[in-house]
């Protein structure tokens, strides 16, 4: 159908730009994981990929913003879809840095810091899952303005598990032997793994807003 | 003639407002394209339905044919006092000045005047605001039932509403053309000038200059200045309001597009509480709709006298 041709073609790039991203996202936990299980080949192999999905990335969110000003969508609404494009491409941004952070600087995680690590990474990163479901959710329209609501809090919820995480973590690095530059070091890896957590989450509630703004 | 432009200026100036101030307001779209989508429908209003209103004005109120001078004074006292009404930022009523300005030239050339003619027309100020106050509450409450229903919402959703917001805006302005481009050249329209269908196309005309010149003023009182509406909530204040224009000008009854839109947007304000409506607003405007006719009637009627007066 005619009606809303260029809108339709938006949300389908929208729609492949979130898939892009979640690839992102789960390449760079792999990365990650294998970074922590000493596996530094394997690792940087999927790093690369992860840089080379968040090119991608942000050559759909080009062609999202080109469409946009090509008069996709009416100027009030233009803002809000190209704003939750950008807060999503964000996330595959942070996921990438986290993955460069593990192959370039090389933190050192001691042994018994490896599982909250590796726990604390797959919290944040695994958060693109519920990013997706409750972005695809209200995209397509075809779930109630609640079942949206729920997930963005799901999104938060997870976000709120990474800080628990993040929290005990920092406690577990700075209470440690470690001398100074190494604990400063391991927190800075934690604060680039978290901060996927965070970008999901505002994102999130750029979804929540548009959501909101459709209820009268 | 010029003086019918003159009206028809202050229609475009004054009304634009009440066509799209909603629909600019709640950043549907800019101002420029929303003076593009009310000159080309008010002129097609004005030229498909606006024979009824211009033949109230014309010959419905005052039963005499008035000469040029009472034509000429009516209609200037009427567009001034809209014209102080859109500097001040108020949405007064051409309808209610040019009914004013013609009834008072009427008792001032001594005419016969059908009250029971104007006393219709005044009922339907207050029929009309209420009417469509009424419809747009109760649309806006079946929008939000249905909306809180279906529970859905998506971008897409909401361009859709979008479009059909613009769509209304652009009844308001085929209505507010249809009724009000009468005003304008009703008086003139028993000097025989020009034929009536040209007329009203002038009439249309004049309404398209007034509102890309000067419209912008009044649009931001109606567009923010009483409630801030949101998409659903322009859509069915203007969708009301123009329904409520249309079926008076079906009848050949000059309302107030003004009194049309501001009873419509406070029908929204309504569903969403008392709290949203800015009673300053509302009291400004009431008081505009009371003080224009009547200034206007007083000021046809001793401009009249006074001129025969002195050069008699």
């Amino acid at each position: 159908m005619a009606l809303f041709k260029k809108e339709k073609e938006v949300i389908e790039l929208i729609i492949k730009h979130l898939d892009v991203v979640e690839d992102c996202a789960k390449t760079s936990l792999k990365a990650g994981e294998f970074y922590l299980q000493a596996d530094i080949s394997q690792a940087k192999d999927h790093a690369r990929k992860s840089q080379s999905l968040e090119s991608e990335a942000d050559l759909i969110r080009h062609d999202i913003r080109d469409k946009l000003y090509s008069g996709a969508y009416l100027p009030l609404l233009r803002e809000d879809v190209y704003k939750l494009v950008e807060s999503i491409d964000k996330v595959a941004n942070a996921a990438e840095a986290c993955c460069d952070f593990f192959l370039n600087q090389r933190p050192a995680v001691p042994k018994e810091m490896g599982s909250s690590f590796l726990a604390v990474t797959r919290e944040s990163l695994g958060i693109i899952v519920s990013l997706k479901l409750a972005v695809l959710c209200y995209l397509k329209g075809d779930c109630k303005i609640e079942t949206v609501r729920d997930h963005t809090r799901e999104i938060g919820l997870q976000e709120s598990r990474v800080d628990k995480l993040e929290w005990d973590l920092t406690k577990e690095i700075f209470i440690s032997e470690l001398d100074f530059a190494h604990r400063l070091h391991l927190k800075l890896c934690l604060d680039s793994i978290v901060e996927v957590s965070d970008r999901a989450e505002d994102a999130g509630d750029q979804l929540e807003l548009a959501t909101l703004k459709s209820m009268a | 003639m010029g003086a019918g432009a003159y009206v028809g200026w202050n229609i475009g100036a004054n009304d634009t407002a009440n066509c799209v101030g909603t629909t600019v307001g709640c950043g549907l779209i800019s101002f420029r394209n929303a003076v593009i989508l009310v000159a080309i429908f008010s002129i097609l209003g004005a030229l498909l339905q606006g024979q009824y209103v211009m033949k109230t004005i014309g010959k419905g109120i005052v039963k005499t044919d008035l000469s040029y001078l009472a034509v000429i004074i009516a209609l200037v006292c009427s567009g001034f006092f809209v014209t102080l009404a859109t500097f001040y930022r108020i949405p007064s009523s051409t309808s209610q000045a040019i009914v004013g300005g013609v009834v008072g030239i009427g008792l001032a050339v001594n005419a016969e005047v059908d009250f029971a003619k104007f006393i219709v027309i005044i009922e339907s100020w207050v029929i009309c605001p209420v009417m469509v106050m009424a419809l747009s509450f109760g649309l806006m409450h079946l929008i939000r039932f249905t909306l809180r229903k279906f529970e859905t919402s998506s971008f897409l959703f909401q361009n859709a509403m979008g479009w059909l917001a613009i769509g209304s805006a652009c009844y308001v302005a085929f209505s507010m053309g249809a009724n009000n481009a009468g005003n304008a050249v009703g008086p003139i329209a028993n000097l025989g000038i020009l034929p009536p269908k040209l007329l009203l196309l002038m009439g249309g005309i004049c309404i398209a200059v007034g509102a890309a010149t000067y419209g912008r003023k009044v649009a931001d009182t109606v567009g923010k200045g009483i409630t801030p509406l949101d998409i659903p909530g322009a859509f069915a204040a203007q969708i009301s309001a123009a329904f409520g224009l249309h079926f008076f000008s079906v009848l050949g009854i000059p309302v107030s597009t003004s009194s049309a839109i501001v009873g419509a947007v406070v029908g929204v304000g309504f569903v969403k509480g008392m709290k949203a409506i800015s009673r300053k607003t509302i009291m400004t405007i009431l008081l505009g709709w009371l003080l224009t006719p009547t200034f206007a009637a007083a000021a046809s009627f001793l401009m009249y006298k006074l001129i025969i007066t002195v050069f008699a």
